[in-house]
């Protein structure tokens, strides 16, 4: 029980930590449109692949957002994105874990951003959202067990959910993978093209040279 | 007193070649409903974009010269603080509202603004009613219809209670009912409350009645600045693309100046004799008629698409197509009309393949292509040379444009490239399809395509065009159905079906109250010049008009 | 699972005592795990459920949890070890060893997946009867920019629905369809120019100029005062049982479980006074 309420405590506080993170980055209008696009992308990805049980590309995109825009955004598109998805696949106890779980693998994917400079070759994103992807099924079912064990809690209980969930989580992440290797350096791309988009800022050149063209024209 | 003004502005987006405004100098005054004119691509929207200061903190690029809002300098206020004296609205509904509900979407602007509760709940309920959307106020935003979203955006944009309303092509996402509620309410807010309005439209006719000011612009460039009836002076001798139907028939028959609006130019025939007789309103036949067995069997053999019995049945019960008969020939070029929600794009995809019949049966002959709304969905690659053969791209004519960015091309240009690629097989089609292919395009784009409808029936495929553009089908169409309800209500000739309709009907049939069938402003104005013949006829030497030849000249 | 508007008692209640009550039920479920308040939390959670008009919801939520609880309750005889009635001896199994199904732990297990059951079906009553946007609203004032993008992001995801659908239309119009990848990425990049216009939108309203959110005082209506009530009588309950040691029960090496008059008086309170509020139904309706 104690457990229980330390777990949901850690959780508030690690939740309520990551927002006020962005809340603090006074992220302008062009970055808050964009976190809040690739969070719907997120859950638009999780719906449209939701005839495929094995591909979520969810992971992925969060992962890949926060490799290119940093850490706090990135954090806020996993955890928006499992908020906003759940409207739509339901809302359960399970909700706030996995904003946390999605978050941090935003702040992973940050984490790695920083760390190659945002130059990570194809198989090397692809690796990272593989291990992502496991890591946050891992995340969840510890955060199942932890929740729901009960008084008598074992790891015994825990090996046995992880290995019921097993064949699940291996085509997930081979989904993560594949889905990694198509599209990785291309949605990298296409972000941070809008990121140095959001850096272009007022040039004032010399003004025009006066050129009086004879234009028909009729004038109040 | 002044409340926007362009003091030598020069602009440039980034990469780009040329100039998108070009040193424009200009000002607007309190109050005024300003009208701005100018094909696509000649710096409207990009005006629009610097008046609010969009442009350039948005866009980037080279900037320079001076923009005032309501004294507010562009260059030291940014848009949040510009939108309090310039409410501002774009073309596209959907991404306008950022709140789940129009309450909520109608007070963010004044809690930014950091307005206090009262004063909030006060001014959105003043600007629901003014506008008229306070029976939306508790719905939420992802479930209304495109011109209802408009209007509440046009509602956010105008909670605050700004001094001039800037409107960059705002109906052109609209079905024209949509369309017409919103100029209707511009020039309300206009006239009893003094806002100034600055819009961006390319169906004049439209607007032009309701405008104090015309500003024609051409290559970021005012080519023109005048009250309507001078624009329309200047238009038919200098951008004959910008004339509206009524000011053609006007000219065509010599009166001179145009009057505006189709009112004006009524009396102005009637004025000098020219107007024809009215047609009766007899509900003349142009019913669809459900055709008999052996006609059946005849139509069948050589029809490029036939529909029989066609039902269309939503899984939530709704049907869009109720039981439709149609047999469309080889070489038929033939549009339907209809409200939104008729049933016209449903009866297209049904037709292409892209939905199944629920009931009925369909047939075509051969391939059906079909362009969708958004030209644009349709370009995924980088380069034009590579989204259809080189042989394709010939034919479209856009060969010189093989190495530029989908992106980059103009309205007409993207669509002609469309075109080309649900073209672009082995065999030739044998149904075209196009499903409002004008939607927001300028005049010359609405001709070029008039071309393109004619040239590809004359190699022998069956053209069906949705559209909401009267003056389209009077051009390009041989036939027309008009849909309601699911329904086929008429198939007809043009002629029958919108010179006697009264909002299914081109400008110059509007002018002419029907009469004889014209459609376009040179029908009218051969029907003017007899009718000025037997007026003449009948009161003997009463001479009105000296030159009845204008007309003839004019048409040369 | 999803918020479905309705005209009901807990409907109509304000947001922060909703979400209080709607707490304070999970809550109840999540601190005891004796049986007897887990059927009284899932008895009152489904008739509050029905009574919000949310049935179809809850029954979707309880399938969820039927699927959790079941995982649950045959997990446990399989991984504990501390009970004693043997039931089953299945000898040597490679990964957990010696492996005897108690009686104690089938018990076990099956009280544990009704607590998951209860626990989902309380917090599908939240989730499907209170609205998100008021909820978030409340969230407005500690930070804006969370609220505005979760706000945002659920306005996006049925137009990015649309634009994808358009655009996959579009692909199945082509004679020569241009493949998957394609219509991946232009999916994401038709998203990106959303993003462009939907920038331009919130720089319009204003966004970054001021921020003060203060909301027009609203007066308590009887429902947020029942509500709130039947809240705070459940808090107190739980803390009154917590004091004086009520539900402890433990099932090894022997189940021990007390039943008596206390516990089924505390238990059937739990339930009544969660579904008090329900009984009036005057001023539901905006």
């Amino acid at each position: 029980m104690s457990w229980q309420l330390a777990s949901l405590l850690v959780l508030a506080l690690a939740l309520g930590g990551g927002f006020a993170w962005y809340e603090r980055s006074r992220p302008p209008a062009e970055m808050l449109a964009v976190v809040a696009t690739l969070a719907g992308l997120a859950a638009v990805g999780r719906i449209a692949f939701a005839p495929v049980p094995s591909i979520k590309p969810t992971t992925d995109i969060v992962l890949l957002s926060g490799f290119a825009l940093g850490g706090a955004p990135g954090f806020v598109v996993g955890a928006v994105g499992a908020l906003t998805s759940n409207m739509f696949f339901g809302q359960g106890p399970w909700t706030p874990w996995q904003m946390l779980g999605w978050g941090l693998v935003g702040l992973g994917g940050a984490a790695l951003g920083r760390v190659t400079r945002r130059r990570a070759p194809r198989w090397a994103l692809a690796i990272a959202c593989g291990f992502a992807g496991f890591a946050f099924l891992t995340f969840i079912d510890a955060s199942t067990w932890i929740m729901y064990s009960g008084a008598e809690r074992s790891w015994a209980q825990f090996v046995a959910l992880k290995t019921t969930a097993a064949p699940f989580d291996v085509a997930q992440v081979v989904g993560n993978v594949v889905f990694a290797l198509a599209f990785g350096p291309g949605f990298v791309r296409a972000l941070l093209r809008f990121r140095t988009r959001l850096e272009v800022r007022w040039s004032e050149p010399p003004p025009a040279p006066v050129v009086v063209a004879p234009v028909p024209s009729v004038t109040r | 007193m002044t409340v926007l003004a362009f003091e030598r502005v020069s602009y440039r987006y980034p990469g780009a070649d040329r100039l998108a405004l070009d040193d424009l100098s200009l000002t607007i005054g309190e109050g005024e409903f300003c009208v701005l004119a100018g094909l696509s691509a000649s710096g409207k929207s990009t005006l629009l974009g610097a008046a609010c200061g969009i442009v350039p903190r948005l866009h980037g690029g080279e900037f320079a010269g001076r923009v005032t809002v309501g004294g507010l300098d562009t260059r030291d206020h940014g848009p949040g603080a510009v939108a309090a004296v310039a409410g501002v609205l774009f073309q596209d509904p959907e991404t306008q509202t950022v709140m789940s509900t129009v309450r909520a979407e109608l007070a963010f602007p004044l809690e930014n603004r950091g307005w206090n509760g009262a004063a909030i709940a006060r001014g959105v309920e003043e600007a629901a009613l003014a506008l008229g959307i306070e029976d939306l106020l508790e719905r939420a935003t992802h479930e209304l219809s495109g011109g209802e979203l408009q209007r509440v955006a046009l509602g956010a944009a105008l909670v605050g209670r700004p001094r001039v309303v800037l409107l960059d092509e705002p109906t052109s996402q609209l079905d024209p009912v949509a369309g017409d509620e919103l100029i209707w309410l511009l020039r309300r807010l206009n006239e009893e409350w003094g806002m100034a309005v600055v819009l961006a439209e390319h169906r004049l006719e439209r607007c032009l009645a309701a405008a104090d000011r015309v500003i024609a612009l051409d290559e970021g460039r005012v080519v023109c600045d005048a009250d309507p009836a001078g624009f329309l002076g200047w238009a038919k001798t200098y951008a004959p693309l910008l004339q509206t139907p009524a000011a053609r028939l006007a000219a065509a028959v010599g009166i001179e100046p145009a009057p505006v609006g189709v009112k004006r130019t009524r009396a102005a025939l009637r004025e000098r004799g020219l107007l024809p007789p009215r047609a009766a309103v007899d509900g003349g036949d142009t019913a669809a008629r459900r055709p008999r067995r052996s006609e059946r069997r005849a139509a069948s053999t050589g029809a490029a698409l036939e529909l029989r019995g066609a039902w269309f049945e939503w899984p939530d019960g709704r049907a869009t197509l109720r039981g439709v008969d149609l047999v469309l020939r080889p070489g038929e070029r033939v549009a339907l009309m209809g409200r939104n929600g008729a049933g016209k794009s449903t009866l297209l995809r049904c037709a292409a393949g892209l939905a199944k019949l629920t009931r009925g049966r369909i047939a075509c002959s051969g391939r059906a292509a079909l362009l969708l709304q958004h030209p644009a969905d349709y370009l995924l690659a980088d380069r034009v040379g590579d989204e259809v053969s080189a042989a394709g791209l010939a034919t479209a004519g856009l060969s010189a444009l093989a190495d530029r960015h989908p992106h980059d091309l103009s309205g007409g240009e993207r669509q002609r490239l469309a075109l080309a690629v649900v073209l672009d097989a082995p065999e030739p089609p044998a149904v075209v399809l196009l499903d409002e292919p004008t939607r927001g395009m300028d005049r010359s784009a609405r001709e070029e395509l008039g071309r393109q409808v004619r040239e590809l029936a004359a190699a022998g495929a069956a053209v069906l065009v949705t559209t909401h553009d009267p003056e389209l089908v009077a051009t390009c169409a041989e036939r027309v159905l008009l849909m309601a309800e699911g329904r086929l209500i008429a198939d007809a000739p043009p002629a029958d079906v919108l010179g006697g309709g009264w909002y299914f009907a081109t400008e110059t049939a509007r002018v002419l109250g029907g009469a004889g069938g014209a459609l376009l402003p040179e029908e009218g104005a051969a029907l003017c010049d007899v009718a000025q013949r037997s007026s003449l006829a009948m009161t003997g030497e009463r001479n009105l008009n000296p030159e009845p030849a204008a007309g003839a000249e004019a048409r040369a | 699972m999803r918020y479905r508007a309705a005209t009901s008692p807990l409907h109509a209640t304000r947001a922060s005592v909703a979400v209080a009550w709607s707490a304070a039920l999970a809550g109840l479920a999540l601190v005891f795990d004796h049986p007897l308040v887990t059927a009284a939390v899932l008895l009152a959670a489904t008739a509050a459920g029905t009574l919000a008009g949310v049935r179809g919801e809850l029954r979707t939520a309880a399938r969820v949890g039927l699927l959790l609880a079941l995982m649950f309750a045959v997990i446990n005889p399989f991984v504990a070890r501390l009970g004693l009635t043997v039931l089953l001896r299945l000898g040597e199994l490679p990964p957990f060893g010696q492996i005897d199904i108690t009686l104690e732990a089938t018990i076990y297990g099956v009280v544990q997946g009704l607590r998951i059951l209860a626990l989902v079906v309380a917090v599908a009553v939240y989730f499907a009867a209170v609205d998100p946007d008021r909820v978030l609203r409340l969230f407005r004032r500690a930070g804006f920019r969370s609220a505005l993008t979760v706000t945002l992001a659920t306005r996006l995801v049925p137009v990015l629905v649309h634009d994808g659908r358009r655009l996959a239309d579009a692909q199945r119009c082509r004679p020569r369809p241009s493949g998957r990848l394609a219509l991946v990425r232009a999916v994401s990049s038709s998203a990106l120019d959303r993003a462009v216009d939907v920038a331009a939108t919130l720089e319009l309203r204003g966004y970054g100029t001021a921020w003060r959110a203060r909301g027009v005082p609203e007066p308590w209506s009887r429902h947020d005062v029942a509500f709130a009530a039947s809240a705070a009588a459940l808090a107190g309950l739980a803390a009154t049982a917590l004091a004086t040691g009520l539900f402890a029960w433990h099932a090894y090496p022997t189940i021990e479980l007390a039943a008596g008059v206390p516990e089924i008086t505390v238990a059937a309170a739990i339930a009544v006074v969660a579904l008090l509020p329900f009984a009036e139904r005057r001023g539901v309706a905006r």
